[in-house]
């Protein structure tokens, strides 16, 4: 059931990410386009691409992490014994989450408390198109960091469950250190 | 500031990530220091640092080296280089060094170089007897001529920062990188004499047919960046963009190796390192408010101009900053939090922005294949299956070159400005 | 009790935006005996337009100097576009009456329910049209000229109807799309076209005078607060006489910056027939005039001055 779930949710972040990076490569592509080729231009896409940008980088970040793409020193619980290793690399990911768990706060405060305004990008792209109606507003941008935090954040609280598992049946650390690294190629 | 120090080793050792371990820090600095207040400021700094547009060349240029790789043109790159080098004593090694020249014209990050010559080059090295830290820390030594040469993010992020012209930036780093390529090929020759390195396996010739014809397409990316941008055909920023699609566009017209599913494997990927990379940007957002709304800059930069007034000792002071900060930080978020003070001394040393920012950036790259925190450290060992203390004793020689050039670099103004001269204005 | 006020803007350190500042902070050091000092911070290191705005609002930072330009889109203060209304405002010194007049005070205080203080103005130069391989001289030449814009709605309404091919681009890429031609031309302020070395790319400068580009100074609602009544009368007044003293600075500024320019290579010449440009755009300032009362107020006061 649980494993069903992470299938979907990977296949899921996997298509939006794609969808988004395609996207990016489309709209920065074509004002190349039409201001070389046509001497004219799309006023909105360098703002639309930075916010591409930022729902990527937020976004991708659980999938980084997963991958072992999230930068970071292992020698320490490579070296040590294994009970000392243990307690290390709990309390690497306990800091971690007091980090996380602060930005998801905050984050979803200053998305409420400053996401007020509307995206101008999105005014001018619904002009162009003749439609009016609601404007998106930046909350919908700013949303992307407590968002992709939160999801590092909770895979984060579940391998400190399974370490504290390992800890307690006396399993060794290698799984910690599979994948780690290993995919950044 | 010493508290937000301590915090970060402490964190960094204990294997949190580098981005965490920066925002650990922040927030270390903001409870010691009775500024809780400002946690509201955490999340706007990490979206604005990242709410860059120049930062849309990391996607870009990440996503045209996967699809080069997908394409099969490491390999490629890697035969021609081979057929060039010739059948010599430790040429395998040879192979990986010029693999590393030509392959920066294509990749504009070290870590893109990195991974992709060392998927290929690090495997074949340890077939043919290399010891799999040598293989490794060679292709880490290569990968930084990646940024020295169009396409470069950090010289474009540089430029950007300081309104220095990014095509003369890129015609300034291409000397040195050769530099620095020739002083690895002599270093590995030599190595091929000391340790009797095995002669490298030929070419077979069916391959060799058309091979300098097939590999073109791909040499020609950096003349296309540059004479685009030069041209006024795009942005530096657009021209990570049309590397992309020129990268789609050979892939799948002129070697006709890339599938559907290659491409999407290419995007996700760029998806995720593009992530792993801008966290870290986005964290240094942070730090880099603490440290700007506690005049750090201002103070460093006098602490330095009260220290000396002469042009060669901050300079060399600056660089000794410099290689410190890369020990511990990515290039690009390294960039964004010393920028602040380079504007405030750069004007004393008085040296020409140009060769200043290829100063600079070399500097970073050094950073990156030095420990502790090396990305393309992690990379390389993490491809050759070999541990990073091996690796790093390894690259310290390779390190002592990159420096050599570096200083060479910083006193030797016609090293990076001669292109410039001849090309450029 | 002493308080410091750290406030940012987000150009460099030799721009008159910081300089105009550091006249706030003399004047509000000499108006309060010292009891408020206030910092400044260059060169974006708090932040952009767009984040001193928001830091600002979420208390994060002090205070800011904060285009005009910006705040109408970034926090819906409307108000602020009757400031750039094409030609309706004739010089620097009409302009400085305003801002220091009880109208400039309104506007200002539209400001309140922002939780932002507005406390007086800096104004960054009169905005003109720099191209890099033709000089403009009548308004026929603009026609398609790629030309890079603050991606405002007003700025480009302004442009299309004038002719250009308005572009957005980001600021820091103009000086390399200018000296490769990615772009024709943009619409700039001579100071910038100094300080930014703009003069190196492009050598074509068109008086247009099409409008005016004034910075905001203010504070956060919750710093003014704890400040004391006589502490916010005497910032009050700094402010009141910033705003005097930068838009002397800024006129006095623009001849000695086009003295630079021309003996930089750089032509400056004037448009033969303005007057058809200011007809074309006048039908702007109606269209938002008819938006804002207060825009409608200013309109009205520029109208029956001159
Ligand atoms: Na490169
Ligand atoms: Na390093």
């Amino acid at each position: 059931m649980l494993e069903t779930f992470q299938t979907i949710y990977r296949r899921v972040l996997r298509v939006i990410l794609i969808a988004m990076l395609a996207v990016l490569l489309a709209v920065m592509s074509a004002q190349v386009v039409m201001r070389y080729g046509f001497n004219s231009s799309l006023i909105w896409s360098e703002e639309l691409c930075r916010y591409l940008l930022i729902w990527i980088s937020f976004l991708g970040l659980i999938a980084a992490y997963e991958r072992g793409e999230v930068a970071a020193l292992s020698f320490l619980t490579r070296v040590l014994p294994r009970v000392p290793a243990y307690g290390i690399a709990i309390l690497g990911r306990v800091a971690s989450l007091v980090l996380l768990v602060t930005i998801i706060r905050y984050g979803w405060l200053y998305a409420e408390r400053a996401g007020g305004q509307a995206i101008p990008a999105a005014r001018f792209i619904l002009e162009e198109l003749g439609q009016s109606g609601p404007i998106p507003t930046i909350f919908w941008v700013y949303i992307a960091l407590p968002l992709g935090m939160g999801l590092v954040a909770l895979r984060i609280l579940f391998e400190v469950a399974a370490l504290a598992r390992g800890l307690y049946r006396g399993e060794s650390l290698a799984i910690l250190h599979d994948g780690e690294e290993g995919s950044a190629a | 500031m010493i508290a937000a120090l301590i915090i970060f080793a402490v964190v960094l050792v204990m294997g949190v990530p580098i981005a965490f371990a920066l925002g650990l820090a922040s927030l270390g600095y903001l409870f010691f220091n009775d500024q809780l207040h400002l946690l509201i400021g955490f999340p706007q700094k990490m979206i604005a640092g990242t709410n860059n547009f120049v930062l849309l060349t990391i996607p870009f240029f990440i996503l045209a080296g996967h699809l080069m790789s997908a394409a099969n043109l490491t390999r490629q790159i890697v035969l021609f280089a081979q057929t060039l080098v010739g059948r010599v004593r430790g040429g395998l090694a040879a192979v990986n060094v010029t693999a590393s020249m030509l392959f920066s014209g294509v990749s504009g990050a070290a870590t893109a170089e990195a991974s992709a010559l060392g998927s290929i080059m690090i495997p074949a090295m340890k077939n043919d007897g290399y010891k799999a830290e040598y293989a490794a820390a060679l292709t880490a030594a290569g990968s930084i001529l990646g940024p020295m040469v169009p396409p470069s993010l950090a010289l474009i992020l540089y430029g950007v920062l300081t309104g220095t012209s990014i095509s003369d930036l890129f015609l300034a780093g291409i000397m040195p990188a050769i530099l620095l390529f020739a002083l690895l090929l002599a270093y590995v020759l030599y190595r091929a004499r000391r340790d009797g390195h095995p002669l490298p396996p030929e070419v077979p010739p069916e391959e060799r047919k058309g091979l300098a014809l097939r590999t073109l397409p791909a040499l020609m990316m950096p003349v296309i960046i540059v004479g685009g941008i030069k041209g006024g055909v795009f942005t530096p920023t657009e021209a990570a963009a049309v590397a992309a699609v020129y990268a789609l566009f050979i892939g799948v017209v002129v070697y006709r190796s890339l599938t559907l599913s290659k491409i999407a494997d290419a995007f996700y990927a760029t998806a995720t390192m593009t992530a792993g990379v801008m966290v870290i940007v986005a964290m240094a957002g942070m730090a880099s408010f603490i440290l700007g709304i506690e005049n750090i800059p201002r103070e460093v930069a006098q602490g330095m101009k009260e220290l000396s007034s002469s042009p060669w000792v901050l300079i060399l002071l600056l660089n000794i900053i410099l290689l410190v900060l890369g020990l511990f930080l990515e290039p690009l978020a390294a960039l964004v939090l010393v920028m602040p003070i380079l504007n405030e001394i750069a004007p004393a040393i008085g040296m020409d922005p140009v060769q200043f920012g290829v100063m600079v950036v070399l500097n970073l790259m050094i950073g990156m294949i030095t420990p502790p925190v090396g990305l393309c450290l992690f990379i390389v060992s993490a491809i050759g299956r070999t541990p990073l203390e091996k690796v790093a004793r390894e690259v310290l020689p390779m390190i002592g070159l990159s420096l050599l050039v570096l200083l060479l670099v910083a006193f030797v103004p016609t090293l990076s400005l001669a292109l410039v001269m001849i090309f450029g204005g | 009790q002493d308080v410091t006020l750290k406030m940012g803007h987000a150009a460099s350190t030799t721009h008159v935006f910081h300089s105009g500042l550091e006249i706030f902070a003399e004047k509000v050091a000499e108006k309060t005996g010292g009891s408020v000092a206030v910092e400044v911070f260059g060169d974006r290191q708090l932040g952009d337009d767009k984040e001193l705005l928001e830091g600002i609002q979420i208390g994060l930072i002090d205070g800011a100097l904060v285009s005009s330009a910006t705040l109408p889109l970034v926090i819906g203060a409307a108000p602020f576009d009757s400031l750039q209304l094409p030609f309706l405002i004739g010089s620097y010194e009409e302009l400085s009456d305003l801002l220091t007049s009880d109208l400039g005070d309104e506007l200002l205080a539209t400001l309140d329910d922002k939780s932002i203080k507005g406390v007086g103005f800096i104004e960054a130069g009169q905005r003109h049209f720099l191209a890099t391989s033709m000089q403009v001289e009548g308004i026929e030449n603009f026609a398609g000229l790629k030309t890079r814009i603050v991606p405002i709605p007003l700025h480009k309404a302004i442009w299309e109807t004038i002719g250009v091919n308005p572009i957005g681009m980001a600021y820091g890429e103009v000086y390399s799309a200018l000296e490769t031609g990615t772009i024709d031309a943009v619409e700039i302020n001579m100071s910038s076209i100094r300080s930014e070395s703009l003069y190196d790319a492009a050598k074509h400068v068109t008086k247009t005078g099409h409008y005016f580009w004034p910075g905001v100074i203010m504070i956060s609602g919750a710093r003014w607060d704890a400040l004391s009544d006589e502490q916010k009368a005497a910032v009050a007044e700094a402010g009141h006489e910033t705003t005097a003293e930068a838009y002397a600075l800024a006129s006095s500024l623009e001849a000695e910056t086009i003295q630079f320019l021309e003996d930089n290579g750089v032509t400056v010449g004037e448009l033969g027939d303005l007057d058809k440009m200011r007809e074309l755009t006048a039908p702007i300032v109606d269209e938002w005039t008819a938006k804002d009362p207060l825009i409608a107020k200013i309109t009205e006061h520029f109208r029956s001055g001159s």
